[in-house]
């Protein structure tokens, strides 16, 4: 099944089955979040040779509303920053024919880093055992994400001062640093991205007011962040993982 | 409440199990190591591991518009009819249509195919039916010499050295140094060097082409064992500082036209590299490919340029260009733009910027797509299909890609047959405006 049938199947089967976590609004709560995140892509390294694609590491933070329905059932809905994208380099040598020598790929990688605005909307069943200090809970929902904007960093070989100089040896050859913003293509790119949710975490209200937590969640995106503009291109999907810290008020 | 808690947590994980594995990517087709199933000694299977080399390798897809994947359902069925023509034939050798399969017949086939992709690097080899191997050019060729009514349409190769002697027997060109290459009495007039002074102020060197020569090695030979092109480079050398010490240069023309490019790594101590000093200049930009998709560029990384002399030359210099500058000298044209002083005298250029720095540089994040097609078919018994490209989109100072328009002199003169063809007198029209124009600037 499409990536994008599954959306379209989810987001209906969501609108029938939300109403049903509401009940009269017993509980209100906001706050803020910040952390960690992870994300990888679907992305391959084909047939490329000494090509490598990791996840990278970067940041999340937003806010977020909760009305509590039951004691162990609550509805999140939070809107928030998340760094995205991945990391390549490459490694080993290839062949160097012209000299009869090898070449060095090992200084050159390129990493991109991708600024997401998100919208998720969760479902979070907790433990409403009182007599525990802490709370312990999952959730589960969808979210919306728009990428704003990328940057790109990395090193690659600047084969024009090379050439023009002739004769110099593969060691020698300049490296050139790029850092800037990447250019968005409207025929690849695709800024919208839906997916879903799912986390766990915990709790602790330090005060009748103000509660701490602590979640690990997943994100997985059930769209591609590449359009298919011919017959080989590919969908790719993020796939992020973040770790927040949470601060809340209960109104 | 708890019956829809049961169905809450069915929907997430029937989502979850949805989603959890992705379709698998697509391996795409390597086209270094041919897969099994891609049986490349028919006319469909080559056709198929080519379509999708260009489709991987070619640089330009963002500013072409051929619809690559259109042309691969036209040309498919011409290919497999092909094959399937061939095997009947070749199961009735008597059959005349048999000689329809010819190197010309499958030129044509992919040339095509090609049309419309702008890459004046682009060529293509072949082995195809019994065995026999030949390059099919896919972009039109250099060296347009007449126009639709036959007469010549730009200079041609053996008018400089009739003008070397006019300009000698007028008293016009001085200190003449020339060079030709000459093989059983027949000179090669596309390898003709010259370099004089004009009218005592100004410096000519005709540029025939960017030939790698070992300029520094040479100047170590003896005397008497130097190529004559060594000889003109270093005349050239000689006069410029010459020139720059006794104050009485007032200017330099180099002569591209007719240039059709050459080596890198020539460039250095081309009459172009002299005038500039061995730091890096900035003549533009390029971008090369960072994935398999059309849209996967790099950055734009600066597109870096030097010379050999101890100091850039402060003068004004004139490029006179033609159609047929191409390649190195469509990059020396470039450096004219970024050079303050510089000035280009002429026609628009050809267009087959590149570059094209050999197969087995293209070391860009992906590395590998070009290189494969470096298996050459001297080289490799198994390779039966060769292409080269262009590697890099080349911008200019002014951000745009010359490529397949070709550079606009910064002054038009056109070349004019009438007055070149006149038997008393003729006139180089182009090279007349160099010498007003450093006229004027003296």
């Amino acid at each position: 099944m499409s990536p994008i049938r599954t959306a379209i199947i989810s987001v209906g089967l969501m609108t029938v089955f939300m109403p049903t976590a509401y009940g009269k609004p017993s509980d209100l709560s906001a706050g803020l979040k910040f952390g960690g995140s992870e994300n990888g892509t679907s992305m391959t390294s084909q047939y490329i040779e000494h090509y490598n694609i990791h996840r990278r590491t970067g940041f999340a933070a937003g806010l977020f509303v909760q009305y509590k329905t039951k004691e162990w059932l609550a509805v999140r809905i939070e809107p928030e920053y998340i760094q995205k994208g991945y990391k390549t380099d490459r490694n080993g040598y290839i062949a160097y024919f012209a000299l009869d020598s090898y070449m060095n790929l090992s200084y050159m990688y390129h990493n991109v880093r991708s600024n997401y605005l998100q919208l998720p909307v969760v479902i979070r069943l907790q433990t409403p055992i009182q007599q525990l200090p802490a709370r312990l809970y999952c959730e589960g929902g969808y979210y919306a994400g728009w990428w704003a904007s990328a940057r790109q960093e990395g090193v690659i070989y600047n084969s024009s001062i090379d050439f023009i100089m002739g004769g110099r040896s593969p060691e020698e050859c300049s490296h050139y640093h790029y850092d800037e913003k990447m250019p968005f293509v409207e025929e690849r790119d695709r800024r919208f991205e839906f997916g879903y949710v799912l986390g766990v975490g915990v709790e602790w209200d330090f005060s009748e007011r103000f509660t701490i937590g602590a979640g690990w969640r997943e994100y997985r995106a059930l769209t591609s962040y590449t359009r298919i503009y011919d017959s080989s291109s590919q969908p790719y999907y993020n796939t992020t993982r973040t770790l927040c810290m949470s601060l809340g008020i209960n109104f | 409440m708890k019956k829809h808690l049961g169905n809450i947590i069915v929907l997430l994980s029937l989502t979850a199990s949805l989603a959890s594995c992705y379709p698998d990517e697509t391996l795409r087709f390597d086209p270094n190591s041919p897969r099994a199933n891609l049986n490349l000694d028919t006319f469909t299977g080559q056709f198929k591991a080519i379509w999708n080399g260009i489709n991987e390798g070619y640089t330009f897809w963002p500013i072409t518009d051929v619809d690559w994947d259109k042309r691969y359902k036209e040309y498919l069925p011409i290919f497999e009819q092909l094959d399937k023509d061939y095997e009947l034939w070749q199961e009735d050798d008597t059959h005349d249509n048999k000689d329809f399969i010819t190197p010309d017949s499958i030129s044509n086939l992919y040339e095509s195919l090609t049309y419309g992709l702008i890459d004046g690097h682009m060529t293509l080899a072949l082995r195809v039916i019994n065995n026999s191997q030949y390059a099919i050019g896919l972009m039109p060729a250099l060296q347009i010499w007449e126009d639709e009514n036959g007469h010549p349409a730009c200079i041609n190769a053996k008018d400089f050295m009739s003008y070397t002697e006019r300009r000698m027997n007028s008293g016009m060109a001085t200190r003449v140094k020339s060079y030709i290459e000459e093989s059983s009495g027949k000179k090669n007039h596309s390898t003709y060097n010259v370099c004089y002074v004009i009218n005592g102020k100004y410096l000519y060197y005709r540029y025939p082409g960017f030939v790698t020569d070992d300029f520094e090695e040479n100047e170590l030979k003896p005397e008497g064992s130097q190529s004559g092109y060594h000889k003109c480079l270093k005349h050239f050398r000689d006069l410029l500082a010459e020139g720059q010490r006794d104050h009485w240069l007032k200017g330099v023309i180099i002569d591209l036209r007719n240039n059709t490019g050459g080596h890198c790594d020539a460039f250095p101590y081309s009459p172009v590299g002299m005038l500039l000093d061995s730091d890096v200049h900035n003549i533009g930009s390029y971008q090369g490919k960072n994935g398999l998709g059309h849209y996967d560029l790099t950055p734009s990384i600066p597109f870096l340029v030097c010379g050999c002399a101890e100091k850039d030359y402060q003068g004004p210099v004139v490029l006179l260009t033609d159609q047929n500058t191409a390649s190195m000298a469509e990059i020396a044209v470039h450096t004219a733009e970024a050079m303050p002083g510089w000035t280009t005298i002429g026609e628009t250029t050809y267009g087959a910027i590149g570059g094209w720095f050999g197969n087995d540089y293209f070391t860009y994040l992906n590395g590998e797509v070009g290189y494969g097609y470096s298996t050459d078919l001297r080289v490799s018994k198994e390779a039966n299909y060769y292409i080269t490209m262009s590697h890099i989109i080349l911008r200019g100072v002014d951000g745009e890609c010359h490529e397949g328009i070709g550079i606009k002199p910064d002054i038009r003169v056109n070349f004019n047959s009438l007055y070149n063809l006149m038997p008393v007198n003729p006139k180089d029209t182009q090279f007349d405006a160099a010498l007003r124009y450093l006229d004027d600037k003296d």
